[in-house]
């Protein structure tokens, strides 16, 4: 066994609502550009929220053959065009004659979803059964993102694709920092990708009441974490795919090093499928922390969860309380889910790279939307500007449904 | 019942190929290999047959139908069960 090794970021892609590009993403988050919009791909009826962040100016024979449009479901696709982005930036090919030694692992909650609105269509939309497609189960399988990015790439390690929910994106740059750092594999290309905007799963978390329902005429609006007249998130797709490699095997070839991953948490909070539990969400940021040998006061900036429902902000906040203390009060913290929506589990890696981003340009982007702040959020929201901050240290927070909380640590890249 | 013409079956099949694999009707020819020419793996065949089955109202099978190499494989199998 190789001694533990730094593991440094050399490698960055996004498909997301906001931009198609690191450069594009970035100038939307910093901008507070909105990415929610109505939604115009299906007629969501009787939902009561109708709008969700969409990409936009996706061309996907731009990317796709024939061939593989036809086998790779949407979220597939977009994992895969944001694994070649970071794939190009680390220059990952120098590693073809090393390719067992390079694994992917991605995150996703609900994999091939639009697949499966197919086969019930063909299968109840009429009086007779429909031909069912046979590329129905390699599109809805969720391990197809990791796979199509193996086989596009040619790389040999390990493959798989996990599900927490919507802490998957971010579990798995953790799993594989975790591979790099105890040296079993010399890079890992991660992150997470969904395309959820269906119907049925519209409809699905209409029911729960945690869309916001108030905002269709106004969507650049709908999302407001941590402010009182928050009603819940919006739904949202897209991906954010890092490449993790060993600061070892990025100096030897002399790739541009764009930040460290230094700290990881991850725990359950046992308790209930549904609500987040505070003691839950505070233990992972304290284990993050550890993880990384620093301390709370070492963090500049927290990149939150921030879903814009009841429940979620304030626990958040006072598990931020619990873990800074008096700090709490002053620390940026900032949700980018303002901006547009909710990828589930995309989203943490979507937020991995906005805090990767902000950690690289000292800049805190913004909450959208926060106008009238809830006292029971008692933090700085970094409210509708960005902030140019020394952030040389940052947290990013993801929990989920089911409990699986995941706390990611990324630091500026020092020598 | 109205005899369907091998010409006709031809021309469906080539144009239910072409629509499964992107491509236009006009490229294919019936000597063509599935797998070397048109990059057909056993998915797309089965796609291809499943039209077919619908369009025809036969029933066909599996195993032959992976077995085949050409597009004029295909035709020929069509054309035996709308006889």
């Amino acid at each position: 066994m190789k001694t533990r090794q730094r593991v440094v970021v050399t490698g960055r892609g996004v498909v997301s609502p906001v931009g198609n590009s690191i450069s594009e993403y970035w100038r939307g988050l910093s901008n507070g550009n909105s990415g929610v919009g109505k939604i115009t791909e299906f007629d969501p009826l009787k939902s009561g929220c109708r709008i969700a962040g969409i990409v936009k100016d996706y061309d996907v024979d731009a990317h796709f053959k024939f061939r593989e449009k036809k086998r790779y479901e949407r979220f597939t696709q977009f994992g895969l065009v944001a694994a070649l982005q970071a794939a190009e930036e680390a220059k990952l090919q120098e590693l073809e004659s090393d390719s067992g030694n390079i694994g992917v692992i991605m995150g996703t909650g609900v994999g091939g979803i639009t697949s499966y609105s197919r086969v019930y269509y063909a299968l109840f939309s009429g009086p007779d059964e429909r031909p069912i497609d046979t590329y129905t189960i390699p599109r809805i399988m969720t391990s197809a993102v990791s796979s199509a990015i193996s086989i596009r790439l040619g790389f040999r390690g390990p493959n798989f694709t996990l599900n927490t929910a919507c802490s998957s994106g971010a579990n798995a740059i953790g799993q594989a920092m975790q591979w790099v750092r105890e040296g079993r594999l010399r890079a890992v290309i991660c992150g997470g990708a969904e395309a959820p905007v269906t119907y049925a799963f519209l409809r699905a978390w209409d029911s729960l009441g945690v869309l916001a329902r108030n905002q269709n005429e106004t969507p650049e609006k709908a999302c407001r974490p941590f402010d009182k007249k928050r009603r819940g998130f919006v739904l949202a797709e897209g991906a954010a795919v890092l490449v993790l490699e060993s600061l070892e095997s990025a100096q030897k070839r002399n790739v541009n090093i764009l930040g460290e991953i230094v700290g990881f948490g991850s725990n359950s909070d046992a308790v209930s499928l549904t609500n987040p539990d505070e003691t839950g969400v505070a233990e992972a940021m304290k284990l993050a922390i550890v993880d990384a040998g620093i301390l709370p006061e070492d963090i500049d900036y927290i990149n939150a969860h921030g879903t814009g429902t009841k429940i979620n902000d304030p626990l958040e906040c006072r598990a931020i309380h619990k873990v800074f203390g008096d700090r709490a009060a002053t620390l940026p913290v900032s949700s980018i889910k303002s901006s547009f929506g909710h990828a589930m589990g995309a989203s943490s890696a979507l937020e991995a790279l906005a805090t990767l981003l902000a950690v690289q340009y000292d800049c805190a982007p913004p909450t959208l939307n926060c106008d009238d702040q809830d006292p029971e959020c008692d933090i700085d929201t970094v409210a509708h500007i960005s902030r140019n901050v020394q952030i040389d240290v940052a947290l990013s927070n993801s929990f989920a449904f089911g409990g699986s909380n995941a706390v990611l640590v990324i630091k500026k890249w020092k020598q | 019942m109205e005899t369907i013409t091998r010409k006709k079956i031809e021309q469906t099949c080539l144009e239910t190929i072409a629509k499964e694999m992107g491509l236009n009707s006009s490229e294919l020819n019936t000597d063509m290999n599935l797998r070397d020419d048109l990059d057909i793996v056993s998915l797309d065949a089965m796609n291809i047959i499943m039209s077919l089955e619908d369009e025809f109202e036969i029933e066909a099978d599996i195993e032959t139908v992976l077995e085949m190499q050409k597009v004029s494989d295909i035709i020929d199998y069509v054309y035996d069960r709308t006889k």
